[in-house]
């Protein structure tokens, strides 16, 4: 008789408890396609920041779930999600990452769409007389809201607005963007790296303060004792996680950075940044905004991590994409300051190598993790993913926050909580 | 194999040339490469520890520049890398300008422009 059990597929959200959720959510083929149709194209997806469209006309393309799109501010600086789908025959009507341009033309037909998705031109009308009205055929168009420059977009036209969606996560970007020091926050480059495992494997990993010395002890035998200390928050009291609601969850690793605002005046400014504080002071900084500048390189200390696809981790933007149920895309974008010093932007690209990307200190040893997550989960499906770290010492904040500490899963419990609610919602 | 102020580069903006100034997969000065070589063998890195097994061909050189002091070699190289059940190939442009000199040619410069830098490469920690 066997103890692995294969029944008939089961709904998602029915595998999904308040804290263990079956292994078939990264396994199995069936879920994952609900998955695309009930969160994916139901919710609010992050799809670009400000700085990467930064003209009239300029685009990126990306994915909302596995459909592909084009971000676009058009002339009248507006944002725009388009469906990367010619209204003709199906062709995708831009192939560049990204770029500048004044619309988008199939290769096919050379069908023409605007900035903002119109259809403005088909060669050869003439067939089309009393058939097609171009008004009645534009790229089809996602609802598109920004928050401080943070850009979302939505299949669905009666999503709630993107201010309701974030909720309470909107404190935690604002005091995100503080390490940007009153300049405009500018992605400076992407890292892009494939691993082989379920999109939620890298959900849970971004709330996960539980694994840190652990994978990435090479990481912190490689830095400074200053930086190895401050990401020392095994048994701090004051690192916490706190749930937002909606999914999202915010995981304080540093908390002397959480608010960049606020300065005790304890903090001593690493040894390691000397040659930039020599630096500044020569340009004619002052010692309160050379201070300022350096207790913000490392970033805000905390994880943000927004249901179901942004992160701002610390001092970058991490982006998941699915691919299929056992492969995902994440992006790691490094950001910098926009007419900020030069000296500092380029410290904080070389912060960002130390760790972030296919080659960095970090990276590489998490997706080795997650691999094998993939390959174990497969053992036994219906076996639960435990989720309950820290169900004996989770409290309710002030602000009305489930929190519990760092190392503890609270945050996972709030992603599934709203993976549940939405696998539920026929 | 490097001169004391060399650098090794992986680029991903394939037209980038200020490497300094752009974002890099990897961007080793002397200490960070002393670190990275340190990370593969001290047995701390999960990735590094289950390094695939790999063999490289390196090959189709072209001089790009000469003289008494130093040589630019361009060349390809193929990378085949295999690890659970699963082969990659990567391929990448190379660029190594060496430093002649009496007691030894040196890199001075090392850039491995990978033909998909500019995607999602695998997480490829145990390379380098």
């Amino acid at each position: 008789m066997t103890t692995v059990e294969n029944p008939p597929h089961r709904q998602g959200a029915e595998l999904a408890g308040r804290d263990r959720v079956a292994a078939a959510l990264y396994t199995d083929p069936v879920i994952y396609a609900e998955e695309m149709k009930k969160i994916f194209y139901r919710t609010w997806v992050w799809v670009a920041h400000e700085s990467e469209i930064p003209e009239a006309g300029s685009f990126k393309t990306t994915q909302v779930g596995d459909q592909p799109v084009i971000v676009t501010r058009d002339r009248k600086g507006a944002f725009n999600t388009l469906l990367n789908r010619c209204r003709h025959r199906g062709a995708t009507v831009c192939d560049q990452r990204n770029g500048k341009g004044n619309g988008f033309t199939c290769p096919y037909h050379n069908w023409s769409y605007t900035l903002d998705g119109r259809l403005r031109g088909i060669p050869y009308p003439d067939g089309y007389e009393g058939v097609v009205d171009k008004a009645d055929y534009p790229l089809q168009t996602l609802r598109t809201e920004s928050y401080l420059g943070m850009i979302w977009a939505t299949f669905n036209a009666d999503a709630e607005p993107l201010d309701d969606f974030l909720g309470d996560a909107k404190i935690w970007i604002e005091r995100f963007f503080k390490q940007s020091n009153g300049f405009p926050t500018k992605v400076l480059g992407a890292h892009k790296f494939r691993f082989k495992g379920n999109w939620k494997i890298q959900l849970e990993n971004t709330t996960d303060g539980y694994h840190f010395p652990m994978v990435h002890k090479s990481w912190m035998a490689s830095v400074d004792a200053e930086t190895a200390n401050m990401m020392s928050f095994m048994d701090d009291p004051d690192a916490v996680t706190h749930a937002l609601g909606n999914g999202h969850s915010v995981a304080i690793m540093a908390a002397a950075h959480a608010d960049l605002d606020v300065d005790t005046g304890e903090e001593e400014v690493q040894p390691r940044f000397a040659h930039l504080v020599e630096e500044l002071a020569a340009a004619g900084e002052s010692p309160q905004r050379i201070r300022r500048y350096m207790r913000s390189m490392h970033g805000c200390g905390f994880n943000l991590n927004m249901f179901p696809n942004i992160a701002m981790s610390s001092s970058f933007f991490r982006v998941l994409i699915p691919i299929s149920v056992d492969e995902t895309e994440v992006w790691h974008m490094a950001l910098g300051m926009d007419g900020g010093p030069e000296s500092i932007n380029r410290e904080r690209l070389r912060i960002h190598e130390h760790f972030q990307g296919p080659f960095g200190f970090g990276s590489p040893d998490d997706a080795e993790g997650w691999d094998r997550v993939q390959i174990g989960a497969g053992g036994n499906p219906l076996m639960p993913i435990l989720v309950n770290r820290g169900e004996n010492r989770e409290h309710v904040s002030d602000e009305g926050w489930p929190t519990s500490h760092v190392t503890d899963e609270t945050g996972m419990r709030e992603s599934y909580r709203m993976w549940k609610k939405m696998m539920s919602d026929d | 194999m490097y001169t004391d102020d060399g650098y090794y580069v992986i680029p991903i903006d394939h037209e980038a040339t200020d490497f300094a100034s752009s974002l890099n997969m990897v961007y080793d000065d002397k200490r960070m490469r002393h670190l990275r070589v340190e990370r593969l063998l001290q047995g701390y890195s999960p990735s590094a520890v289950a390094a695939a097994r790999t063999v490289r061909i390196v090959s189709r050189f072209t001089v790009e520049h000469v003289s008494d002091a130093s040589v630019t070699l361009l060349s390809a190289q193929i990378l085949n890398a295999f690890k659970r059940d699963r082969f990659s190939t990567i391929g990448a442009e190379l660029t190594h300008k060496v430093v002649l000199s009496d007691d030894g040619d040196r890199i001075a410069l090392k850039v491995a422009r990978l033909i998909d830098s500019e995607d999602a490469v695998s997480a490829s920690g145990f390379l380098v």
